[in-house]
């Protein structure tokens, strides 16, 4: 089964990624990164190795779909997910042909019906006003939402401010499937994975 | 080029909307669509979401006339200042939601007098919010159609006797079922006794107790001058419950809603033309307001700097970036003032 990862730039998309597999047990990470001309790139990259690459504090470190398969592994049977990672959403429009390829790249891939992990950013919620950032938030919600299976990630809620994010979210995003999480205390991991099994197709 | 031709207005037109998801996509990719535009389109288009979609989705593909209303207000709301005029706004509403409740456990009802007057200088927003109102009425209930019907002495004055009741009355009947916004309305009373503007403004009284509740009324036009007119009109001034003040925008609030307007036409003001900006309007603060026409000066001001820049990129056409063809400078402005 196919798992898109979507959300604002730098909203934890990647990390979020890489801590998922290593929640999972995984050593080690085999990347497909798919660039803008539809080329195909493979990485094998240890865990530590990953977080440096793949993450980054500044946003669209993430420019091209990135894909990486992993198993979550049952008491009967392993399922193989591929998690696809994508390029962060934003309200403006982007100055660079990469990004703007990559975007449109990503929303193409939502109508094809994969799962949709939301990935939204609690602690900068929190500090800022909901209703001035989230057109984007709003729009994967009402899209992704309804089409497919669906569920918003509330990440690094270990940060001071994303217990209110958190509160602001869940008002906003009513109806929705919400799953707080945090990669530094490990919170919440445990919940995508039993959303993923119970949604499986 | 064509930009520079184009008017800033207040309200955006979305005259061009990509027809399916591969030009949503097309779009996006060549920077017309910013990202949360390409979702709202694909919601549009996509047979599973958009307005033909049967029974599917969260949201049912007709808001109801609660969301409708909702959403009018998080447009007023999106308008730069006017604390107080989004405040009555709110308590208007309020108050249909609430007779129209009373009605319904058959409770006697204020009866619905919302003629209003709008107080303020050119530029600060009372057609805006005149529209907006009448959008909002017609989500609520209160008035069938909600349309705008903008008037000002000319159109309602007539040349001979007899000849000015016959128009006031065509353009009422024009705005039936919305809002008939007369602005400058004080004009009316301009020439004395003798003056026909008098005749206009007796049809005006006449048709608001024979239409009662079917279109709704709103005179505006410069604070003082407005006073002096309902002042010298008793009759007049029992009949506008209320009265909405458009003050003059504070020069950040004239710096946001360059902000605004530049954003929407795809362009943005470079960090500095925004400070310097600031800077020369809070030097010519009154010079700025009442008589400059606030947002519409910025507007005028911001169509002179588009020029400018046009003309400053145009020697070197070939070089220039996307990035340089959205960045307005303090350069393109400052000649403009």
């Amino acid at each position: 089964m196919e798992a898109l990862v979507l959300g604002r730039p730098n909203a934890g998309k990647s990390l979020f990624l890489v801590n998922f597999a290593a929640y999972l047990g995984l050593k080690e990470i085999r990347v497909e990164v798919l660039d803008g001309e539809g080329r195909a790139r493979h990485q094998r990259l240890s865990i530590e190795l990953a977080r440096r690459h793949l993450v980054s504090h500044t946003p669209y470190k993430t420019t091209a779909l990135q894909t990486i398969h992993v198993d979550i592994t049952t008491a009967k049977t392993a399922h193989r997910l591929t998690l696809t990672d994508t390029v962060g959403l934003t309200e403006e429009i982007s100055g660079e042909l990469v990004i703007r390829r990559a975007i449109a790249i990503a929303l193409s891939r939502i109508s094809q019906g994969p799962m949709v992990l939301h990935v939204v950013d609690a602690s900068a919620v929190g500090y800022s006003a909901i209703e001035t950032v989230s057109l984007v938030d709003d729009g994967i919600a009402r899209y992704a939402g309804s089409i497919s299976t669906y569920a918003i990630l509330a990440t690094k809620m270990d940060k001071e401010s994303a217990k209110a994010g958190l509160e602001r979210i869940r008002e906003r995003f009513q109806g929705y499937p919400i799953i707080p999480i945090s990669g530094i205390t490990r919170r919440g991991f445990k919940d995508v994975k039993t959303f993923i099994l119970r949604h499986w197709q | 080029m064509p930009q520079s031709a184009t008017p800033f207005n207040l309200q955006p037109d979305s005259v061009d909307r990509p027809i399916s998801q591969d030009e949503v996509l097309h779009w996006l990719e060549a920077g017309r669509l910013s990202p949360d535009g390409a979702l709202r389109h694909l919601i549009r288009l996509d047979s599973r979401t958009g307005p033909m979609a049967v029974g599917a989705g969260r949201k049912s593909a007709q808001p109801s006339p609660k969301e409708r209303a909702d959403a009018i207000l998080r447009e007023l709301d999106q308008l730069v200042g006017l604390s107080g005029v989004k405040l009555l706004v709110r308590e208007i509403r309020a108050f249909i939601e609430v007779q129209q409740r009373r009605a319904e456990f058959h409770l006697s009802q204020e009866s619905h007098m919302l003629h209003m007057v709008f107080q303020g200088a050119p530029g600060t927003g009372k057609t805006t919010v005149a529209r907006l109102l009448g959008q909002l009425f017609e989500a609520l209930g209160v008035l069938p159609k909600g349309h705008l019907v903008e008037v000002e002495r000319a159109d309602l004055v007539g040349e001979y006797i007899g000849h000015t009741a016959q128009k006031t009355r065509d353009v009422i009947k024009r705005a039936l079922g919305g809002v008939m916004f007369v602005d400058e309305a004080y004009a009316l009373a301009r020439g004395g006794e003798k003056d026909f503007g008098k005749e206009a403004i007796d049809t005006m009284v006449k048709a608001m107790e024979d239409y009662r509740g079917e279109f709704l009324l709103i005179l505006a036009g410069y604070p003082q001058e407005m006073a002096q007119f309902l002042a010298t009109n008793p009759g007049l001034l029992s009949r506008f419950p209320i009265h909405l003040e458009f003050p003059d925008y504070s020069p950040p609030e004239l710096v946001a809603i360059a902000r605004a307007m530049t954003v929407q036409h795809q362009y943005h003001l470079s960090p500095d033309a925004e400070a310097s900006l600031l800077a020369y309007m809070e030097e010519h603060a009154r010079y700025w307001h009442t008589n400059a026409g606030n947002a519409r000066m910025i507007r005028n001001l911001l169509e002179r700097s588009i020029r400018r820049q046009a003309v400053r990129l145009a020697d070197n056409l070939d070089h220039v970036t996307r990035q340089d063809l959205m960045l307005l400078t303090w350069s393109d402005i400052e000649g403009g003032l």
